[in-house]
């Protein structure tokens, strides 16, 4: 194996893992993770307790208010670990990070404007918390792909 | 744009690891730039030239690609 085949193999597991990058990055990276988690798992909690599998809340309380924010703010939590990410990495992958988010915000807005002329063309109507994760999808893919690009 | 940046690593038999240490960027970073996928900025540019104490212009010509 080359220098260069090593360091794209490398380089692609290592962002598939979220290990790539300077000492920094890797820092950072572990932050955006538990975020991450947190945020999946506050989101998860939020909504069953809401819908009231786990207790039952009355709909417009104080107490429902704070569980419904509460993965609101953690999601402030990730958004800021992903700032710092970018603002810590180096210029190739503030590059990578750039064109990822452009190709993730222009499948959202694609998606939000052209669903409803898809749902009257025949699509099946989507759940709104379905469609925020095309964006997301797109990010996550189009981050492998430019980092595959720069190899 | 055409870089000697492999060359003049190669001469100082650093590994792309070290070079990405030095730059403080990643070892992508590195590559990438010696590939001449991505021509680095005018800040990291003076950073290698001066880790390697020449001009930029030693290092880079912006005359075509690798």
């Amino acid at each position: 194996m080359t220098e260069r085949d090593e360091a794209t193999h490398t380089t692609f597991w290592k962002t598939v893992t979220g290990a790539c990058g300077t000492p920094t990055d890797r820092r950072n990276n572990r932050r955006i993770v538990a975020w991450a988690l947190a945020w999946a798992v506050g989101l998860t909690l939020a909504a069953q307790t809401l819908k009231g599998r786990i207790f039952h809340l009355e709909a417009g309380s104080w107490e429902a208010w704070v569980v419904a924010l509460v993965p609101v703010v953690v999601c402030l939590g990730f958004i800021h670990a992903y700032l710092r990410f970018v603002r810590g990495t180096d210029e190739l992958q503030r590059l990578i990070q750039l064109q990822a988010l452009a190709v993730g915000f222009g499948a959202g807005v694609l998606l939000l404007l052209h669903w409803e002329l898809f749902e009257f063309a025949g699509m099946p109507a989507m759940d709104p918390s379905d469609a925020a994760m095309v964006p997301v999808f797109a990010w996550i893919v189009s981050q492998l792909y430019f980092t595959w690009r720069y190899r | 744009m055409k870089n000697r940046l492999r060359v003049l690593r190669a001469e100082r038999e650093w590994s792309q690891a070290v070079l990405a240490e030095r730059l403080d960027v990643s070892r992508q970073t590195v590559n990438a730039l010696e590939t001449g996928k991505y021509d680095p900025s005018l800040p990291l540019a003076f950073k290698i030239a001066r880790l390697f104490e020449l001009q930029i212009e030693d290092i880079f010509d912006p005359g075509g690609a690798v």
